[in-house]
């Protein structure tokens, strides 16, 4: 995965010299190519990741692309203040990658599972958090990364190759892998779709009703995600390498929440958003619509 | 506008600003006054008239809780109306209480959790050097901020890729939230500490101007080190009662004494070439 990753990186890189790779210190063998071919195009910045994030957002501002590289939560829960203040809010275009989702590095410990990075950087506004499952999602984020402004967060497992394929695609990130019979489905990301592809296969030796399988690799936007995709199926199992309530689950289960006849959830809180307005405490309330008259109206609406 | 002028000015607007608004910091921003306004006039090469230009020099105030002091500077020097300077902390104003770049013109990057500035500084200086410009980058940070491991790993790889494009500017006024620096976190001896990651340090009086331009004039110069200059200030400069005062840290001027003897202390050193704002 990061080394198909890393290839079509440096294919990208080739063909365009605002591609900054930035590591912090780390991808022995990994980017040995990159270096050998682009040595004025990758830089470490040595084992100091606050200041990596900070320096790529200088990069950024300078009208570069940097993709800073490092593993587990050291990209991502180390620098968390430096990816909100220094480039999520100043929209700069810096790609954060982390090798080593969920559990890849098993046995090296807890200070390298990267377990809730994927949760908590989506609760971000405007952060992408993507997981690639598939050999197509790597294309896809490659490209996507480039074309879009902004931080986007790169989730990688550690292994050279993918042997899943999708039989359908619905949208970028968007995979079905198992076309099942039934009106159940899983719903996954990144590398543990190898645990639910072999469920399902022992599943099947002695089951007819075959549960559909989709990966969805990028935290979903929730202005225009269209979850027509699950639409009559009574079960879905959101299979997650992270720990609860991990990333799909929380999102689904809000459009659910929404949807559902019986009971009816209300959410006042801020709206996805780092506000850059100036005020008082009761001021910045009001604007971001948590205020008291905004409860009292949602109070006067309920039925 | 000279520079002696601006840094009354800043004096003057900070007295102002953090009166009608309530806001903290004035002891911070008087600090920094002079080499601020030295910076602007007489150094840096940026344009009010045009912000965005090509290749300027950036300018990155670290330090951000001294917000009112760099708005000032701008405004002074003609990036906005001055009479924006009146709205600081109030609801609905683009000025925040530490320093916010949204729709303020002049303003690289907002800082005010410290320790990020000089990091966005390296990047900064290693950006311009991959692309050939001649921009320089300035850097402003306290000097309890060098508290902060994220300035050092800044200072590591500054010195690494020989990043003479980059200055920093440490506000060396010796205090910080609760006591004297040296009564917190011992940073003495500071300059070595800095010579021995491989900078240049200048050791400048951070309030005389003839000084802290010769000081800047060195830095510009360096060919192969990035440079700190180490400003030595006096919290609270300019104002009497709130010089070397941890008091004035957080307090702002009150109505009555505080607010009119702030005013009396600053007409005294008015320079006589300016005409003062707040006189009708």
């Amino acid at each position: 995965m990061r080394d198909l990753f890393i290839n079509y990186l440096l294919e990208r890189a080739e063909k365009d010299n605002r591609i900054i790779l930035v590591t912090g210190d780390l991808g022995y063998g990994v980017l040995k190519n990159f270096w050998l071919k682009l040595p004025n195009q990758i830089i470490n910045v040595g084992i100091a990741e606050q200041n990596m994030i900070g320096f790529a957002s200088g990069l950024a501002k300078q009208g570069y692309i940097p993709f800073v590289y490092s593993i587990g939560n050291f990209s991502s829960l180390r620098p968390i203040e430096q990816i909100r203040n220094d480039a999520l809010y100043h929209n700069l275009s810096v790609k954060i990658i982390s090798i080593g989702e969920g559990y890849s590095y098993g046995s090296l410990g807890m200070s390298h599972h990267a377990t809730e990075d994927a949760v908590i950087l989506s609760s971000f506004p405007d952060l992408s958090v993507i997981t690639p499952s598939i050999q197509d999602d790597i294309k896809d984020t490659i490209d996507y990364c480039i074309s879009h402004e902004g931080v986007q967060y790169i989730r990688l497992g550690r292994n050279t190759e993918i042997n899943f394929n999708s039989v359908l695609k619905i949208e970028p990130f968007l995979n079905q892998i198992v076309k099942g019979n039934s009106f159940n489905a899983i719903i996954t990301y990144g590398g543990i779709l190898e645990e639910v592809l072999l469920a399902v296969d022992t599943y099947k030796l002695t089951n007819q009703d075959i549960p559909s399988v989709f990966t969805l690799s990028k935290s979903i936007d929730y202005s225009n995600f269209d979850f027509n995709f699950i639409d009559g199926y009574k079960n879905l199992v959101f299979v997650e390498e992270q720990n609860f309530p991990a990333l799909l689950f929380r999102d689904f289960a809000v459009k659910k929440i929404n949807n559902n006849p019986h009971t009816k959830f209300h959410s006042i809180s801020i709206n996805r958003v780092i506000t850059s307005l100036v005020g008082d405490t009761r001021y910045l309330r009001s604007e971001n619509e948590i205020s008291s008259s905004f409860i009292l109206k949602t109070l006067f609406s309920l039925k | 506008m000279n520079s002696i002028e601006l840094a009354w000015l800043i004096r003057r607007d900070a007295v102002e600003m953090t009166h009608l608004s309530g806001g903290s910091h004035i002891a911070s921003v008087l600090s920094m006054a002079d080499l601020l306004s030295v910076l602007y006039v007489d150094v840096a090469k940026v344009d009010p008239n045009n912000p965005s230009l090509s290749g300027r020099d950036k300018i990155i105030l670290s330090k951000g809780h001294a917000g009112a002091g760099i708005y000032s500077a701008l405004a002074n020097m003609g990036f906005f109306d001055r009479e924006i300077l009146k709205t600081y902390y109030q609801n609905g104003s683009i000025l925040s209480g530490h320093v916010s770049h949204k729709r303020v013109l002049g303003i690289e990057f907002s800082t005010g959790s410290l320790g990020h500035g000089l990091s966005i500084g390296s990047g900064l200086a290693y950006g311009a050097k991959l692309k050939k410009s001649d921009e320089k980058v300035f850097v402003i940070l306290g000097d309890g901020e060098c508290d902060e491991g994220a300035v050092w790993e800044a200072v590591l790889v500054s010195n690494h890729f020989k990043l003479n494009n980059l200055i920093a500017i440490v506000d060396y006024n010796k205090m910080q939230s609760l006591d004297f620096v040296e009564k917190t976190i011992s940073l003495h001896p500071l300059d070595k500490k800095w010579e021995y990651f491989g900078w240049n340090v200048i050791s400048v009086d951070g309030h005389n101007h003839e000084k802290l331009k010769d000081a800047y004039k060195k830095a510009l110069e360096s060919k192969l080190k990035p440079t700190v200059i180490l400003a030595n200030t006096i919290k609270g400069k300019g104002i009497s009662f709130m010089e070397k005062d941890i008091l004035w840290h957080y307090r702002f001027p009150h109505d009555g004494d505080e607010y009119n003897n702030c005013l009396l202390e600053l007409n005294k050193i008015k320079p006589i070439t300016l005409r003062n704002p707040y006189q009708k």
